[in-house]
């Protein structure tokens, strides 16, 4: 239905006909193309996993449902309706809804934990590393504290470069929607991510 | 991936058109501007009110700033997770596959067999009535008349047909059967 009509002329990047190829192939029953698919998707799915549910385990189980439900399904992929990768975003994303739906309450005791942890003083790594692994750690407690919905939509955004109107059929929302959470997510990060009073911004942002 | 370049206050729109972006609408655009999915009519309005509205440009820097450090550090959350864990993620996604596909297969050699014997049992049932003693598992004849009509002997047929077929024929007990077969 959505075809690329939003006057953006950004094309998900897919490999598009490739992976039309490989799907064609999985359904005409070659083994080795559901093996191709997944080391093609596997990486970016997991990635999105882990970054909405920040917890291993979860991210992996969630990771294969999402796959086994998707080559179970694979008939119902429709290539004219939207991206093979979104369609398997939008798997995953409902599976991660329905995780965190059921462990909420641990993942925000967590994330006091870990602000406190990343609160503590650095460890001696060398510089360059540490302030990498510094900067990955704040943000990952940052996205901890967002709410649901905006991580979503931080996640898919900056982890992935999915444009709005990928973002909002992923999340099954209005584009304007997701351009709304992308905004309030940058609203709760600052104060999460950047030194507070840094800025002259900050008095005129206050009123 | 769209990238955060800078954002020069281009002048090839029109400006006639659209109706006026208030500041409420302009801090609404701010991420489809930051990240060039605006409509180019928007963006030149957009880029006016940010050179002419400090309060606005304040929101974009902010918003800008906020956007470079997660578009940096975002894509690393979930990174270097080594190649053996994806390995064994995807052992047990073949697994369920295989299952599941010996399951289907099982399940539907199973009904189709179902089906086949009582094709068969019926056509036995059918069958001329002189060859009585083809049908070995008929309890016991019919009241001695010799001349068992086609009704009772389907009768006593789809008796012995549910006995030997119970399983596959209860639509139920078809995932049971696969159960037996998982690894
Ligand atoms: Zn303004």
């Amino acid at each position: 239905m959505m075809t690329n009509a939003t006057g953006t002329s950004q094309t998900p990047q897919d490999g598009g006909t490739d992976s039309a190829a490989l799907i064609a192939h999985a359904l005409g029953g070659d083994q080795t193309a559901y093996g191709a698919l997944y080391d093609r998707y596997a990486p970016s799915l997991y990635r999105l996993c882990y970054s909405l549910l920040l917890n291993r385990e979860d991210a992996e189980d969630v990771t294969q449902e999402s796959f086994v439900y998707a080559f179970r399904n694979l008939r119902r992929f429709d290539a004219g309706k939207s991206a093979f990768k979104t369609w398997m975003f939008t798997i995953a994303i409902s599976r991660c809804r329905n995780q965190y739906r059921r462990f909420m309450p641990q993942l925000l005791d967590i994330s006091d934990l870990l602000g406190l942890a990343i609160a503590a003083p650095r460890s001696e790594q060398p510089e360059a590393a540490a302030a990498r692994s510094d900067a990955k750690a704040t943000v990952e407690a940052a996205l901890r504290r967002l709410q649901p919905r905006l991580r979503e939509a931080v996640v898919l955004r900056y982890g992935h470069g999915l444009t709005y109107r990928e973002i909002a059929e992923v999340m099954n929302c209005p584009q304007k929607t997701a351009e709304s959470r992308v905004r309030l997510a940058h609203d709760a990060l600052r104060g999460l991510l950047l030194p507070v009073g840094e800025s002259l911004l900050e008095e005129l942002l206050a009123t | 991936m769209s990238t955060l370049g800078e954002m020069t206050a281009d002048s090839v729109e029109d400006m006639t058109t659209e109706p006026i972006m208030t500041c409420r609408d302009v801090q609404r655009a701010l991420p489809a501007y930051l990240h060039r999915e605006l409509p180019p009519s928007q963006r030149g309005q957009v880029a006016r009110h940010l050179a002419g509205c400090v309060r606005c440009d304040a929101h974009y820097q902010a918003q800008r700033e906020i956007a470079r450090r997660l578009e940096a550090t975002v894509p690393l959350i979930g990174r270097g997770t080594e190649a053996g864990r994806f390995e064994l993620m995807w052992r047990g996604i073949a697994a369920q596959i295989a299952a599941r596909r010996r399951q289907i297969s099982m399940t539907s050699l199973m009904t189709s067999g179902a089906a086949l014997m009582v094709v068969l049992l019926l056509a036995l049932a059918w069958a001329p009535t002189a060859s009585q003693a083809w049908v070995p598992t008929q309890p016991t004849a019919f009241h001695g008349d010799g001349r068992s009509t086609p009704v009772a002997v389907a009768y006593s047929s789809e008796d012995t047909s549910s006995a030997t077929l119970t399983p596959p024929l209860q639509s139920n007990y078809a995932p049971a059967v696969g159960a037996t077969d998982e690894p």
